[in-house]
């Protein structure tokens, strides 16, 4: 909305309200696993960010490179730049009053590097990680694979407690998962309907203002913006983008920016009937209408200069350096060329289309929590490709079934298409959304439908092996365009999150992947 | 209307908000009189009269609805000198960020490709950055003819630093006429390829010196504008002062004892004020003195009598001298709820804008706080205020200087996406930030591939 001092604008309330002891907030979903070598969802590392320490982590302020549990003027590099010898600050517990040593942090290391813990994100240390020896009870030695220039930078994970667990082959489906002991700012467990947690303070490394907080599974957006403003609960994780002019204007609530680059699709399961043909995924991005999909799903303002979403062509948000500007976002819906490609394709048209006979039918299901975000996107995704003369079938899909079957590839003879997100820090590496899928190399573990194509897996093979900067950002330019192109995903927009806090909850810091790394300043002001 | 503002300030000054709370840090009882809030220039918009003065110029309206080409191009009189003067620290503050992210990307972040003629490259980001000796190695590495050549008006900056007399020019400008309403397009990027060591691969580059002679250029009408509307066009080198790029800090600071000496705020023009980041004329005069000082502390005492900014600042100041953080935020978002309450009590009437001028105060605060903690060494805590003045801007308060400056911050960080994500926004009225997109768009993949941590999550 264009604001002017001459043609008026929106009135400030006050309110004033009490201090509250607990700090309540909703998030998109509940946790899946406390335990963090598991996690997959951003709302994963969000709550593991409360409970545990990461050994390094950027600070989300300054950027600089630093270590609750590292005394940084005792680390030593050696074996000529293979090796980091870390020794640990004075006086860190975890929660359970356990002394934090370096059997922690190798016990960490070796659970990573045994094959048979079966972590993804233990997979990307595998590549640089090579052991870790304690030298003494607050010193480890962590080695690596090969020389880097900032070795700190590959040791950013969380550290796990060697006491609870009872051999370095650490299991996702465990008590851990619900009940974690962690060095982090907060202690608590993982219940069906929240997550409680519990300053930490018997510890030298933190020390929270804030003493208690409760993470609630996100309700419908109305309730959880009515609740936020009657001082009921203090935050949102992520604001529907319906909801955020009324509340920028609010000054009991105050919008923060959480700066993921999200995008959102629908993945085309190109092995499913007449999915399988280019010209039939072709038709169906035509035959959406993006605009209309945004405007009433997302409250699309088109005076907005700050408009939150913006249509992509490809796997990238707009303003990273691999989008490829040359390829054009579909925003309207074009039937002529929809129907044009149908009938190459072999379809026919009799008021529904029909392939070999049989009306298209199509089974669409969509991530549950992003209904919260883009009310009844699904149902009007749904609307469109019937009125374009498809039969559909919607289904909303739990935040659970998402992360262990959608996008492990187990959904294929399920659906034809699913909607989703994905979300990404300074690593945008898509090349596990497309490349084909294979257990024993460790590729395409993101891939929805299990798509493959050869000429796709050149090009990601051509990013992975890019000697040159330019070379990786071309390969990138290449497979936007080809995507564009061979339409496994249909590419819909690139969402802001934005965050709503209580105006009473002060100096609060968020950068990607960052939510809650800062929690110890932030306050409840009365 | 007095009795009842001083009652406003009054009650804020024994808010319990305002004392020191169990959970958070102490912040100060407000120092603001009522006289104070009368002041600036927010409360004084409450009044038609006042703000008269501003309607009838496209150029303000513009600014207040952040429409900068329009602002620029509508603007005229005292607004063009202020329109062109942000548009020049605007691109400054480019140039800072293009040569921040170019010195990472070959340096902290060099790769094997890059070969010798990359350090012409990183030679001007450090003559920007007055990294004089280091340039110099660079300048002398560089292979390229072309390259060489274009290197060898550097020179005189190397030696002693950037001064008026000593002329950049851009390889790959056009540089239009100095004059109000001429249009200074933006050039195709990249502006050349660089070999690199790999066979047959070469690199796309973009040059810093863009930028910097696009922000003089801007400047220079600037100047053009203030003679011709009669405007001391040494009020441009006060608002210009906290954005100038190091190479030009020492010419800057030479002549800013003089300036201090003779400028007089009641001679200030209002629009310098007008929807600006300083709220009476004497804060103006004290984040330029803040600047150059050798002593910012004293220099936040001194000001504090004068300036509305350094009264509030300094009352943050923990007995240590650190600025405390909390303590901002807090008389930040006060001194803005006592001005709204002030402008209405003044009018007898609540108006819906009222709000949307009172943010200014805040961001105000915010900005200035951002400034001192710089000044004081506390460069996370600046961070935690650009954070916060980021986010708690309303549409009309959002500057995109303050913003081009964050960015700009952040890039110096290693810290590419936030920046990369402003100038993508701000596109539309800065068309040139593409020559500094280029950079971080190599920071970023080269930050990215060597990242180490996983990719998408859902």
């Amino acid at each position: 909305m264009k604001k002017s001092w001459m043609l008026g604008g929106v009135l400030l309330t006050s309110a004033v309200l009490g201090t509250a002891v607990e700090v309540k907030f909703y998030d998109e979903a509940l946790p899946i696993t406390l335990n963090p070598l598991f996690a997959t969802t951003m709302v994963d590392n969000r709550a593991h960010e409360l409970y545990f320490d990461r050994l390094y982590y950027n600070n989300p302020t300054d950027n600089s490179l630093t270590s609750r549990l590292i005394d940084e003027s005792q680390t030593k590099i050696e074996d000529a730049g293979k090796s980091l010898r870390l020794t640990i600050k004075e006086g860190i517990t975890w929660h359970n009053g356990k002394k934090f040593t370096a059997n922690d942090i190798c016990f960490t290391i070796d659970a990573m590097l045994n094959i048979r813990t079966p972590s993804p994100i233990a997979h990307y240390y595998r590549e640089h990680l090579s052991g870790c020896t304690v030298e003494k009870s607050n010193v480890a030695k962590v080695t690596f694979k090969r020389v880097y220039h900032n070795p700190r930078e590959r040791l950013k994970f969380f550290v796990l407690p060697k006491s609870e667990f009872s051999s370095t082959n650490v299991q996702p489906d465990t008590e851990f998962a619900n009940q974690p002991v962690g060095t982090g700012p907060m202690k608590g467990v993982l219940g069906t309907k929240a997550a409680r947690f519990e300053a930490h303070t018997k510890t030298s490394h933190h020390s929270p203002k804030i003493k208690e907080m409760k993470l609630s599974q996100a309700q419908d957006p109305a309730v959880q913006i009515s609740t936020l403003r009657n001082g009921a609960m203090h935050g949102i994780i992520s604001v529907p983008p319906i909801y955020r002019p009324e509340l920028q204007t609010e000054s009991e609530v105050q919008l923060r920016s959480y700066d993921l680059r999200s995008w959102w699709f629908i993945a085309l399961n190109t092995d499913s009937g007449p999915l399988a043909k280019k010209e039939v995924r072709q038709a169906l991005n035509y035959s959406l209408d993006r605009s209309e999909l945004r405007e009433k799903s997302i409250g699309f303002d088109k005076n907005d200069k700050e408009s939150p979403c913006e249509f992509i062509s490809g796997p990238f948000v707009q303003s990273s350096a691999y989008y490829n500007h040359e390829v054009p976002p579909v925003e309207f819906a074009d039937r002529r060329k929809a129907d044009a490609l149908l009938t190459a394709a072999g379809l026919e048209k009799n008021g529904l289309w029909f392939n070999e006979g049989k009306p298209v039918a199509l089974r669409i299901g969509m991530d549950a929590k992003l209904g919260k975000e883009a009310t009844d996107l699904l149902t009007q995704i749904g609307n469109q490709l019937q009125e374009a003369g498809f039969q559909t079938r919607i289904f909303k899909i739990s935040s659970d079934d998402w992360n262990r079957k959608a996008i492990t590839g187990q959904l294929s003879n399920d659906y034809d298409m699913l909607i989703g997100k994905w979300s990404f820090g300074i690593n945008e590496d898509v090349n596990d959304l497309f490349q084909t899928r294979s257990e024993t190399k460790f590729q395409g573990r993101h891939n929805i439908f299990n798509y493959s194509n050869p000429e796709v897996d050149a090009t990601l093979m051509e990013y992975e092996k890019a000697r040159t900067t330019d070379t990786a950002k071309n390969a990138y330019h290449k497979l936007h365009s080809q995507l564009a192109d061979d339409l496994p995903y249909l590419f819909l927009w690139k969402l802001d999150t934005k965050s709503a806090w209580r105006a009473e909850v002060k100096d609060i810091t968020i950068s990607p992947y960052y939510y809650f790394t800062d929690i110890n300043r932030w306050y409840v002001s009365k | 209307m007095m009795n009842v503002i001083m009652l406003v300030a009054l009650l804020g000054c024994s808010d319990d908000s305002t004392e020191p709370s169990e959970e958070g840090s102490a912040a100060p009882a407000n120092v603001w009189s009522a006289a104070d809030v009368e002041r600036t220039w927010v409360f004084k918009a409450a009044d038609a009269n006042w703000r008269g003065k501003f309607e009838g110029d496209p150029g303000w309206t513009a600014l207040f609805n952040r429409d900068y080409e329009s602002a620029l191009s509508g603007s005229s009189g005292a607004s063009a000198v202020r329109m062109y003067s942000e548009f020049a620290s605007v691109y400054r503050q480019a140039t800072l960020m293009h040569a921040h992210a170019t010195n990472h990307i070959y340096d902290t972040d060099r790769q094997d490709e890059d070969g010798n003629d990359t350090l012409y490259l990183r030679g001007v980001a450090r003559s920007v950055l007055a990294q004089y000796e280091t340039a110099k190695t660079d300048f002398a590495s560089v292979e390229d003819e072309k390259l060489k050549g274009m290197s060898t008006q550097w020179s005189s900056v190397l030696d002693g630093g950037w001064t008026s007399d000593k002329i950049i020019e851009g390889s790959f400008v056009n540089v239009p006429p100095v004059k109000m309403g001429a249009k200074f397009r933006p050039e195709s990027i990249p502006h050349f390829t660089i070999s690199t060591t790999v066979e047959g691969a070469s690199s796309d580059a973009t040059d810093t010196t863009e930028l910097w002679v696009r922000s003089r250029w801007y400047e220079a009408v600037a100047r053009e504008a203030a003679k011709q509307a009669t405007i001391d066009e040494r009020w441009i080198d006060v608002f210009m002062a906290p954005w100038v790029v190091p190479m030009e800090f020492d010419t800057a600071k030479s002549q800013s004892e003089g300036i201090l000496a003779e400028l007089k705020p009641e001679a200030m023009n209002e629009g310098w004020l007008f929807l600006s980041r300083n709220l009476v004329a004497d804060d103006a005069l004290f984040l330029y003195a803040l600047q150059f000082s050798d002593a910012p502390s004293d220099t936040l005492n001194v000001w504090s009598e004068k300036s509305l900014l350094a009264k509030i600042l300094l009352s943050c100041v923990l007995p240590e001298g650190n600025l405390d953080v909390p303590s901002v935020l807090d008389a930040a978002s006060q001194l803005e709820l006592d001005i709204l309450e002030s402008m209405k009590a003044s009018q007898g009437k609540e108006e819906p804008f009222y709000p949307l001028f009172a943010d200014f105060a805040e961001q105000a605060v915010l900005i200035a706080g951002v400034m001192v903690a710089e000044r004081l060494d506390q460069r996370e805590d600046s961070g935690r205020l650009r954070l916060n003045a980021r986010d708690l801007a309303l549409q009309n308060s959002k500057d995109a200087l303050f913003l081009t400056s964050f960015a700009a911050w952040d890039v110096e960080n290693r810290y590419p996406l936030r920046a990369q994500d402003m100038i993508h926004k701000y596109n539309g009225d800065f068309p040139a930030f593409k020559v500094a997109g280029h950079p971080l768009g190599t920071l970023q993949i080269r930050l990215g591939r060597s990242a180490g941590v996983p990719g998408a999550a859902n």
